[in-house]
């Protein structure tokens, strides 16, 4: 008896390891992911990767408004954004690269493929376009790599990346032109070719007009490519509508539900306050609500007197006092208090109507007037708030007949080509708040204008106190592991020294 | 079989039958106690039948031995073994046989278990009992006298010491006592006292820590001589007298190399680390997976071995690559019968060994238009607290109203605070039986903390058994673990601890009494001084809560048989399976959500759904298995022993989790459940799971007592690696030599042995990090799921990682024992690192998963001391030190993947602790940019995470009945950031930062006043290389004279966070401190007072854990816990402790 246990014993034992060891491929699996995918899941992927805030939380949102000067920030210390100081960037989002090439992969032969190479286009050249314009040469002919062995790429000049920039997107509207409607994408354009084609062009004639101190460089030409796209004649339409995305009670918001925790010490700048009064601008409602002080003090919420911004290069603690004594109109309360108080915009019509008027400014284009691409630009951008929560206008509602009514006094088109510019580079201005504030500062290196409040002694741009840094210093991951590659390109660029100030060539 | 017989053939001399006679009468005498407790089952169960005529008495013996597995005792001379007997017995019991055998004689049996004892009756009859005086002298093995040698009475309250000459004398013995002579550092001896009355004792050496067995990896025992590597043993006594929550704490400072980091934290377990890693845990021979030390109970430990470093485990392949902690339960009782031991705790807070103050002379902004104070909380950087009226939230009106401005919240954190105890009781019941043993032990541990509604309760039952039959024994337990807490808080700043409500971002201008009743609407909105950033803290504990419910089984198996007597195998199987229930309940109006917490392991953070109220729920469950087989031979061949081993073990675990949460806010306030979510519930869910299956050997060879060597191969086979590099062996080889053995006897020398090691290791990759999988967001834009390609390139030929160790050591014990110094060093190379290695987000991924060219190397010294200084009749005191360091070191480095900074480098450290240091002129002054200091772009190195040392000490001294004990232990260097005070800086609550400029701001709103200490640059840049060295440099600098408000300064200057940042400088504490572990004071109840109550032993203990703490920077919170986020107030606790046994 007692063998015949022992050997059955043994026995069990020895099945039980036999058994495990041809299971082990199964046991390694992990059932929540997947070997399996599709174009349309990849693509979804990939145009959330250029379109939605990638910022961590709301706080971010507010530095990027504090960078152009739109908002101060009276809470947990100095915001660097506010007083002129940035840090490195992050080269994360180059992270895309493969998931396109993999979506490319995945649509080859279906009626799709020609959109999704549309999609791969489009999302390649933004995603290199947005990252140049924070640091400068980066790298592009060599980038993605990295599943061919190439764990090190060198980079290439800003001038040589616009160039490949510009052919994708010109490669893109070929696409979206053959294209059929295709899943996956989370955009009010659904799918659309003809709609994604009319997007790509129009951040094709931003991009150029990005270009324009280089609009003598041969190898570019951006005059010609401009008037070309905007010939072919396949731009956004009103009622294309934004290229961008949709909040909803599922998809919130950045800054809805954050709880008062950065939101409710962010203070208007006067920058954007006073010009927004100057242009008896409406949106100076929609923006800000009344401070404090002038409402106890007797004024109206109606009343423009009512608001009053901060310069936001005045010292932190003034500030701080300022603030607790009411003296400032903050942030609008909608923005927290609602789950999707506006859509997040990256490509309007409005923009596009007024990149078109300076363009006619300029005469890269000849066709319409700069007045009639102005009016229709700064009508579309007021148009917006008309889906805006009203009861949160303080009553000073945007409608039909305000649009209509908008463009008198200061609003109205100037006669001088000095003074149009700068009030379609304002009028751009004013539509970014809270949207791409990033390509406001974008634009003030390109313009200068609207002019930005500088205090020497509150600068904490050691370098140059009297100025807005020009560019983000590399991130980590490339003096860490692409060194240098990177030396080389300090060296083409900046001296050798990664530093805030440098111009890059773009700017030069 | 060869059966003892004790013949009396030499006994011709009177004296000499006479000494025979009284031996037997003693065995008859030992034996028949022993009977008392033992029951006959062999002699009952085996039957007989015989049917002998007319036969001498011998044959008949010599024929039931023959059929029997009884044996007899008897002497020749006393039993006349010729005599002609006859019998006839039919399948009866011996008992019956034998009185017919010796009907009619004087001869007595006793049968005592296999033996039987044949006597004359007169023998065992004893004399009278008379008290007499005996005498004597003990001397050593060299016939040295040895004075002070205890002589007690077994059993009795009687007994005396030897003098100068090894002399003593004893009055008031009877014949039947047995004296017992001890010695430390001689083996006891114990002398039936009969008709002697002069005794000539020799007492042999005892080596002790050298004869002491050891348990090593699966369950072996060794004798502590025969290994080649650090074992250290802890037995389960020392940790059962203060028992606090966990025995983990116990056991800091004991063992040298081992670290303990004591978080004081509500329910935070102590962490363990061996030479810097995590070991193993082992529990009677069994690796569960999902066992810690907190599931077992201080009572229930025997021993605990510590197996420092990988060659000690190398038998448990990569899992114990860090050593492992064995803990052996108890099992049975020193003696049959039944034992109870009842053993109970009970401590309380008695104040704090560090808690945070605050300044209680400022309060917060107060609006100036309108006059009311800022109700979203930003600290206390506003006015002071000098009476004046300023409009407050009023918690008893629940309105604002003008108030006087005081600090009447200066005692806010203390009055919130509530008086914590921790309560562990223990029962234990051994039903010990000659055959085996049945013991279960209930214990329940009740640990109330710091803040209101935190209460953490752990109930462990367990029961097991063992027996042996013939050739097969078998042990098995059984345990059941339930922990359970209705609210274990958050904790850290980002998951808003208390004290971010409290001490950070409030003010000390409201009385945290006044705020118990904290509602204001119902379930809905809070009655709060503030009305953002900060709950109500009331509030914050009853409605902001994550409850835990963990149940743990663990199951063990033991099977053993003897093949031969030298040849046995063993089957041992262990299971263990958990599940835990947590929620997580946001009660609508809460300001704060659930932060960095998660409801399961990995889980999800929820961040800012907090006003609308939130519910998580999660379930994760998991189970492990883990069965070896193993044979054993152990053969004695002349001066050499053997001892081999094979086997194999198969190893599978799986953990599941699932967690589910409401979304947009609660449809009824205070209804918790994933019902109440407003917009579609998400769900996640979680699987993990690994198979390891092993083959292994081991020999171990010994000569002679004086050198031994060992032997050991395992080879794995693992889940988590490709088919091609999935198998992989480890070696080690070990031996020691007694090298007393051969040295010329030294009169203080008792033993010295060296001893050495070399193992090899390997680690396989991690759970499912091989594989190259898509990532699915469900609904990550509206509808719409998403996917996307894993960042990482993966190759297919990752090996496991690979580790060689090389230890050496030493140990002598000295003057009889009563000193002992043991020597560790070790070296430890690390190599083939399986990493995740950062590349340049530009290639399109982040990382490379591969076993990189970077090399390590660990060096560690560990020296471990005992010593007993003073040893009288009345006095000890003993003595436990240990001593411990380490480090690690790059020693070759990847020319792709090691990073690129200036402080990885061939030769230097690896734990390097890295921040941005401020920017200093040439003569060190900070450098100031428009009066803030300015911080340097880039990182450089500050310091270093690792202690530098470590030491632990144990004093106990016994007087009589007597014994104080007091543990202590520390750390030296090592850097952590205390995030508690950064914040404090930064919200103006730090009690240093009221400072004279700080009332001039305050009170004349507009001025800066402030003058940092440094300089400012007039004119001249500096430019900087990619690794941070100045390239150029034409700075010339003035004394900084540019004034700022201290608030805008002290931000500056206390520059971090605890989103993952690096801090200041300022904030980059040593964690340097000592602390006085444990303390306490038995008394052990006289055995004869005990006796007449029936009991076997009571002891009473005054006792203490955690009783004092020096620090040499950390002042507000105790850095034990080794890294540093708003650590709760960490807690004396003092008490008593009962031990009855029955």
């Amino acid at each position: 008896m007692k063998k015949i246990n022992k050997i059955t014993t043994l026995a069990l034992l020895l099945a039980i390891i036999s058994a495990g060891c041809s299971k082990f491929e199964e046991i390694n699996t992990d059932p929540n992911k997947t070997t399996l995918s599709s174009a349309s899941m990849l693509c979804t992927k990939a145009i959330l990767n250029v379109t939605a805030f990638s910022g961590r939380d709301g706080k971010v949102m507010i530095s990027d408004n504090a960078l152009p000067k739109y908002v101060g920030y009276a809470n947990e210390g100095q915001l660097g954004t506010q007083y002129n100081t940035i840090g490195a960037t992050d080269f994360g989002g180059l992270l895309i690269l493969p998931n396109i090439d993999q979506m490319l992969i995945e649509a080859e032969g279906t009626v799709m493929e020609n959109s999704y190479k549309g999609v791969a286009s489009f999302v390649r050249a933004y995603r290199f376009f947005r990252l140049t314009m924070e640091t400068g040469d980066i790298p592009y002919s060599e980038a993605n790599q990295g599943a061919d062995g190439l764990y090190r790429p060198s980079y290439d000049s800003q001038e040589e990346i616009f160039l490949g920039i510009l052919d994708e997107l010109k490669a893109a509207d070929q696409y979206f032109a053959l294209g059929v409607k295709f899943n996956g994408d989370p955009t009010p354009y659904n799918g659309d070719p003809v709609k994604w084609r009319r997007a790509v062009n129009a951040t094709a004639l931003k991009i150029l007009m990005t270009l324009s101190k280089k609009e003598n460089v041969a190898s570019l030409n951006v005059k010609s490519r401009f008037a070309e796209i905007v010939s072919g004649g396949f731009l956004l339409e009103p009622s294309t509508g934004f290229l961008g995305l949709n909040y909803s009670t599922q998809n919130k918001h950045p800054l809805s539900g954050t709880n008062d925790l950065f939101t409710s010490r962010t203070v208007m700048s006067s920058l954007l306050v006073d010009n927004l009064k100057i242009l008896n601008d409406n949106r100076l409602y929609y923006y800000a609500e009344p401070a404090g002080a002038q409402i106890l003090a007797g004024l109206t919420e109606v009343d423009p007197a009512a608001y009053n911004g901060v310069d936001v290069s005045i010292d932190y603690a003034t500030m701080n006092a300022g603030h607790s004594a009411s003296l400032y109109s903050l942030l609008n309360k909608r923005y927290l208090q609602e789950e999707a108080t506006e859509p997040r915009r990256l490509m309007t019509y409005a923009e596009q109507q007024l990149i078109l008027a300076e363009a006619r400014v300029r005469g890269w284009i000849t066709t319409g007037t700069a007045q009639e691409y102005y009016e229709q630009g700064v009508k579309a951008a007021l148009s917006h708030f008309t889906t805006v929560n009203s009861a949160y206008a303080h009553t000073m509602v945007i409608n039909q007949a305000y649009i209509d009514g908008y463009f008198t006094g200061e609003a109205a088109f100037k006669t001088e080509q000095e003074d149009q510019l700068k009030q379609i580079w304002m009028q751009r201005y004013l539509l970014n708040f809270m949207q791409d504030s990033q390509y406001s500062y974008f634009e003030y290196r390109r313009t200068a204008y609207p002019v930005f409040p500088f205090n020497p002694a509150t600068s904490l741009n050691e370098n140059n106190p009297d100025g807005i840094p020009m560019r983000w210093l590399y991130p980590s991951s490339e003096t860490n592991y692409n060194r240098e590659n990177l030396i080389e390109a300090l060296n083409e660029q900046y001296e050798g020294y990664d530093e805030i100030n440098k111009l890059m060539w773009l700017l030069k | 079989m060869k059966k003892t017989k004790l013949r009396g053939s030499t006994f011709d001399h009177p004296l000499k039958k006479l000494l025979l006679t009284m031996r037997i009468v003693i065995a008859l005498l030992v034996l028949g106690i022993m009977q008392a407790h033992a029951t006959d089952a062999y002699s009952q169960r085996t039957r007989l039948s015989l049917n002998i005529t007319d036969a001498q008495l011998a044959t008949v013996l010599n024929k039931i031995e023959d059929e029997t597995e009884f044996f007899f005792l008897y002497n020749e001379k006393l039993l006349d073994t010729e005599r002609k007997v006859s019998i006839t017995a039919d399948n009866q019991v011996i008992d019956v046989v034998l009185d017919r055998l010796f009907a009619g004689t004087d001869v007595t049996h006793t049968i005592i278990d296999r033996k039987i004892i044949l006597a004359p009756g007169y023998l065992t009859e004893v004399d009278g009992m008379q008290q007499v005086k005996v005498t004597g002298k003990v001397t050593g093995t060299k016939g040295e006298p040895l004075p002070g040698v205890t002589v007690a009475v077994k059993g009795k309250i009687l007994g005396t010491a030897t003098d100068m000459e090894g002399t003593f004398s004893l009055d008031n013995v009877v014949p039947t006592d047995v004296l017992i002579f001890s010695f430390i550092g001689m083996k006891n001896k114990e002398m039936p006292v009969g008709s002697q009355t002069y005794f000539e004792v020799v007492l042999e050496e005892e080596l002790i820590g050298m004869d002491a067995v050891v348990v090593t990896a699966l369950g072996i025992k060794r004798e502590e001589k025969a290994l080649g590597y650090a074992v250290q043993k802890v037995s389960g006594d020392a940790v059962t007298t203060v028992k606090g929550i966990d025995v983990g704490t116990s056991l800091t400072g004991r063992v040298a190399g081992l670290m303990v980091r004591n978080s004081s934290e509500f329910t935070a377990e102590p962490e363990i680390f061996i030479r810097g890693e995590k070991p193993l845990l082992v529990i009677d021979g069994v690796p569960y997976g999902n066992m810690t030390l907190r599931e077992i109970p201080s009572d229930d430990i025997e021993t605990i071995s510590v197996l420092k470093g990988a060659t000690a485990s190398a038998l448990y392949g990569y899992r114990g690559a860090s050593g492992a902690i064995m803990v052996t339960t108890r099992k049975g009782a020193d003696r049959n019968g039944l034992t109870v031991t009842l053993n109970s705790s009970t401590m309380f807070t008695a104040g704090y060994l560090a808690i945070p103050e605050m300044q209680s002379t400022y309060g917060r902004v107060v609006n100036t238009s309108t006059n009311t104070y800022a109700r979203s909380g930003d600290g206390s950087w506003g006015v002071p607290l000098d009476g004046r009226d300023v409009i407050q939230w009023d918690p008893i009106s629940k309105s604002l109203k003008a108030m006087p401005y005081l600090p009447i919240g200066k005692d806010n954190f203390n009055n919130f605070l509530e008086q914590g105890f921790v309560l562990n009781n223990n029962v234990n019941i051994i039903q010990q039986t000659e055959l085996g043993s049945l013991r279960a032990s209930a214990t329940s541990v009740q640990n109330k903390g710091q803040y209101p509604n935190s209460m953490f309760n752990k109930m462990t039952y367990s029961i097991g058994g063992d027996i042996k039959i013939d050739r097969f024994s078998l042990s098995s337990a059984i345990a059941y673990n339930k922990q359970v807490s209705p609210n274990t808080g958050f904790s850290g700043y980002t998951g808003y601890d208390p004290m971010y409500n409290m001490l950070v971002w409030s003010a000390p201008d409201y009385d945290i009494r006044d705020y118990k009743d904290y509602w204001l609407v119902p379930d809905e909105v809070q009655n709060s001084s503030y009305t953002s950033t900060n709950n109500n803290p009331y509030f914050d504990r009853y409605e902001r809560i994550h409850s835990i419910n963990k149940d743990l089984f663990n199951v063990s198996l033991d099977l053993g048989y003897d093949i031969l007597p030298w040849l046995k195998a063993t089957f041992r199987s262990g299971y263990d399976i958990y599940s835990d229930r947590q929620e997580i309940k946001v009660s609508m109006g809460s300001f704060q959500g659930a932060g960095s917490a998660t409801v399961i392991p990995g889980g999800t953070q929820v961040w800012g759904e907090s006003q609308k109220g939130s519910y998580n729920l999660g379930l994760s469950r998991g189970f492990s298995i883990n069965n070896d087989l193993m044979v054993t031979a152990d053969r004695t061949f002349k001066d050499f022993t053997v001892n081999a081993l094979a086997g194999g073990t198969v190893f599978f675990r799986q953990d599941d989790g699932i967690e589910a949460r409401t979304q947009g806010g609660l449809s009824i306030p205070a209804f918790y459940s994933l019902k109440a979510s407003i917009n579609p519930a998400v769900v996640g869910s979680s699987i993990s799971r690994q198979q390891v299956n092993s083959l292994y050997g081991r020999l171990a060879l010994s000569w002679k007592s004086l050198v031994y060597a060992e032997a050991t191969l395992r080879n794995d086979w693992s889940s988590t690696l490709s088919k091609s590099t999935r198998s992989y062996l480890y070696p080690s080889v070990s031996g020691s030599f007694i090298a007393s053995n051969i040295l010329p006897e030294i009169d203080w020398l008792s033993l010295w042995k060296i001893r050495s090691s070399w193992t090899s290791y390997k680690k396989p990759a991690g759970i499912f990090d091989i594989n190259s999988v898509y990532t699915i967001t469900n609904n990550a834009w509206g509808s719409l799921s998403a996917a996307s390609l894993p960042t990482t390139i993966r190759g297919t030929d990752l090996l496991p990682e690979s580790a060689g160790t090389f230890e050496i050591g030493t140990m002598v014990n000295l003057f009889r024992n009563r000193a002992s110094v043991d020597l560790t060093w070790y070296r430890k190379r690390m190599y083939d690192f399986i990493k995740f290695a950062p590349i340049t987000p530009a290639s399109g991924y982040s990382t490379r998963l591969l076993n990189i060219d970077e090399e390590w190397a660990r060096k560690g010294l560990e020296i471990e001391a005992n010593v007993t200084p003073v040893k009288t009749e009345d006095w000890q005191w003993d003595m436990a030190l240990n001593w411990s360091t380490y480090a690690t070191y790059y020693t070759k480095l990847d020319s792709l993947y090691s990073t690129d900074k200036p402080w990885v480098q061939v030769g230097a450290r690896t734990d390097h602790y890295v921040l941005r240091e401020y920017q200093k002129d040439p003569n060190g002054n900070i450098i100031h940019n428009n009066g803030l200091p300015l911080y340097s772009g880039y990182d450089s190195k500050f310091g270093n995470y690792d202690p530098d040392w470590i030491w632990g000490m144990s004093n106990t001294v016994r007087y009589r009945n007597w014994s104080l004990t007091v543990t202590a232990d520390g750390r030296v260097g090592g850097i952590a950031q205390t995030t508690t005070e950064m914040y404090m800086w930064r919200a103006g609550s730090h009690p240093n930062s009221v400072v004279p400029e700080r009332y001039l701001d305050a009170t004349q709103p507009g001025t800066k006043n402030y003058i940092g200490a440094g300089v400012k640059v007039i004119e001249g840049t500096v430019t900087y290389d990619t690794y941070g060295n100045i390239t150029s440099d034409t700075r010339v600098y003035s004394p900084n004279d540019i004034a700022v408000t201290y608030k805008t300064y002290t931000e500056a200057l206390h520059k971090g966070t605890a989103w993952g940042g690096s801090p200041s400088t300022l904030d980059a504490y040593s964690t340097t401190f000592f602390k006085i572990r444990e303390m306490s004071l038995t008394y052990q109840v006289p055995d004869e007072f005990c006796s007449k109550l029936g009991i076997n032993g009571i002891s009473v203990s005054a006792i203490g854990q955690n009783v004092l703490l020096w620090a040499k920077q950390f002042k507000y919170s105790d850095p034990d816990g080794g890294s540093e986020n708003f650590s709760d107030p960490a807690v004396r606790y003092l008490g008593l402790n009962l031990r009855v046994g029955f």
